[in-house]
């Protein structure tokens, strides 16, 4: 394949895109529903659970493909051996996903199951793809290692995901909430964590062209990370409080780390106006460390029966989801600008491919909904819980709107429209 | 932006921190004097900002582009990727008539001063130009430099650098 495939047809990345974005109004929705149950919520189907997996995989899985697949081969120069696994991938994943979420919230277990399957096997597809350019790439050490240990964390939570929706049917594992809270430190902080950290090495100097912080800060930070998720998921398996209260402390000082390391690499940058997709990135590094002081607090038995659903919620909603929205914000018109133009022609402006509006009023209402179901887990209220559901929901559908509209403006695009000089 | 081992990507690198420097002033300054509202005509501030625009980005188009398609272009897309330059050439070819315009109106407002046409339609350039050279900047960064890092060699470095100092001094 030749290398000119490190610019991939817009329709391959803007599908995971625009499906994470309508699984975003599902995640919303999902949790409306199942509002009444979110604050004392400990596991099993139903639409809490349902919600909680459209957004691991149907909004952070989805984009981290999409995003993956386009930006990946541009960064390390290598590109993806072929394109069909990619597509092939979605074709997998669109539908596993769906299946999953709605086989979790009936309850019915086939359809879970089958979902499970289809999606585990998109999943592989992608990590067979992105292992190989890892494989080939020279230099970005911190990037490389940081997608290696991604790798390893997706391959131990599809393990213990698919033995969980087995048990769900056959009720073979002794201590299963053990087992599924070594599922969930290992989706949150293990596949996704890592994958958020480590493209913050690459993107966050991008965006704020500032120069990539040192090669040892970032490994040292990783090898840190590594045996927090380790002593955290062991520690979770066994059933150890005090294994999760130390490795949550640790997290806690790497998180630290890391932030600093990223403020450090924004006071450098050239550009100081990053606009309001840095207001979520911000927030989101305020909201990592939250989350494991929430769920050091948890294991150490200080936040009573909800600090488990808090510390989910923080971590997923407040760190993952807000990060995550705030770089697609930025992500989505970036490669749409890259793919509007063909040769020899114009190229757009990254403004005629973009509306504020629904970006501002998604802002309003997803910081609203953190605050709001915040409030309702702490304080055991179903209704807070669903007022700020409703207002995530809101938001979720002025987000959807954005990126059809931005893939709409990429299609219709015109050169020299709106251009002052050209 | 990727630390880099050789120098004429270095040298690049510089340029363009020099030129997001001058965005960030120029930025603020069409913050500072919104459209209809220019600058008064002793504005120090204002006439720093013009005088360095003029002379970066007649730079920025007679020698940092035109030795980035002549040089680097070509050799990346033998090597990897004829897409990427073939992007990038095209967002040069919508900077051009930018930098060239912008450079004729801040000349004359040097000279006379701004009247509100004139800083109207500085204003809607340089708004422009400040999101189409950062945009540029970014990719050339985030893949373009690093990818050339990894592909050229000491022997070709040298090469380079000395072409490129020759094509500013002959100038």
């Amino acid at each position: 394949m030749g290398a000119q495939s490190r610019l991939l047809a817009p329709s391959v990345p803007f599908r995971f895109f625009i499906a994470a974005a309508v699984f975003h109004v599902v995640v919303w929705a999902l949790l409306a529903v199942g509002a009444d149950q979110v604050p004392d919520f400990a596991g099993g189907p139903g639409p809490v659970l349902a919600s909680v997996h459209a957004l691991t995989l149907g909004v952070l899985a989805m984009t981290v493909m999409g995003a993956s697949f386009q930006m990946l081969p541009v960064a390390t120069g290598q590109s993806l051996i072929a394109v069909w696994p990619v597509r092939a991938a979605s074709w997998l994943y669109v539908p596993g996903v769906a299946a999953l979420v709605h086989g979790m919230s009936t309850g019915e277990h086939l359809t879970m199951a089958g979902g499970a399957v289809l999606a585990i096997l998109a999943l592989v597809v992608f990590a067979i793809l992105v292992g190989d350019v890892l494989r080939r790439t020279r230099g970005m050490t911190v990037l490389v290692l940081h997608g290696w240990l991604s790798l390893a964390a997706l391959l131990g939570l599809m393990v213990l995901g698919l033995a969980s929706i087995a048990d769900l049917e056959h009720g073979f594992i002794p201590q299963r909430e053990n087992l599924n809270v070594a599922h969930m430190i290992l989706a949150i902080y293990g596949f996704m964590g890592m994958l958020a950290l480590g493209y913050s090495y690459i993107l966050v100097p991008m965006f704020a062209l500032s120069q990539a912080p040192a090669v040892a800060e970032g490994v040292v930070q990783l090898v840190l990370s590594l045996i927090a998720l380790a002593v955290a998921t062991g520690g979770a398996a066994i059933g150890s409080g005090a294994a999760l209260v130390g490795a949550a402390g640790l997290g806690l000082a790497v998180s630290i780390l890391h932030l600093r390391t990223m403020l450090g690499v924004l006071g450098q940058g050239m550009r100081k106006n990053l606009g309001l997709s840095f207001v979520f990135v911000k927030v989101a590094w305020g909201l990592l460390p939250a989350g494991l002081l929430a769920g050091g607090l948890t294991a150490a038995g200080l936040l009573g029966e909800r600090g488990a659903v808090l510390f989910g919620f923080l971590a997923l909603f407040g760190w993952l989801l807000t990060f995550l929205l705030g770089m697609l914000q930025r992500i989505i018109p970036f490669l749409a600008a890259m793919n509007a133009a063909k040769a020899g022609q114009t190229p757009p402006r990254l403004s005629q491919l973009t509306q504020e509006i629904p970006l501002k009023f998604h802002a309003a209402c997803h910081f609203t909904a953190l605050a709001l179901v915040s409030l309702g887990i702490v304080l055991g209220l179903g209704p807070v819980v669903l007022l700020g559901a409703f207002s995530g929901l809101a938001g979720s559908l002025a987000f959807l709107w954005f990126a059809v509209d931005v893939a709409r403006r990429m299609l219709n695009y015109k050169p020299n429209e709106n251009s002052g000089a050209t | 932006m990727q630390h880099l081992s050789l120098r004429i990507l270095q040298t690049l690198h510089q340029e363009h921190l020099a030129m997001l420097a001058l965005l960030e002033r120029l930025e603020g300054l069409l913050q500072r004097h919104r459209s209809g509202a220019p600058p008064p005509a002793g504005d120090d501030e204002a006439r720093v900002v013009l005088t360095d625009l003029v002379a970066v980005m007649e730079d920025e188009a007679a020698h940092h582009f035109t030795f980035e398609e002549n040089h680097l272009f070509p050799r990346f897309a033998e090597l990897a990727d004829p897409g990427i330059p073939m992007m990038l050439k095209d967002e040069h070819e919508a900077i051009r008539p930018l930098a060239a315009r912008i450079g004729e109106v801040a000349r004359e407002a040097l000279s006379n001063g701004f009247t509100d046409a004139s800083w109207e339609e500085f204003h809607n350039l340089g708004g422009e130009l400040v999101e189409r050279e950062v945009f540029h900047v970014q990719k050339e960064e985030m893949g373009f430099l690093p990818a050339l890092d990894q592909m050229l060699d000491a022997a070709e470095d040298d090469a380079l650098t000395m072409a490129y100092a020759q094509s500013k001094g002959s100038t």
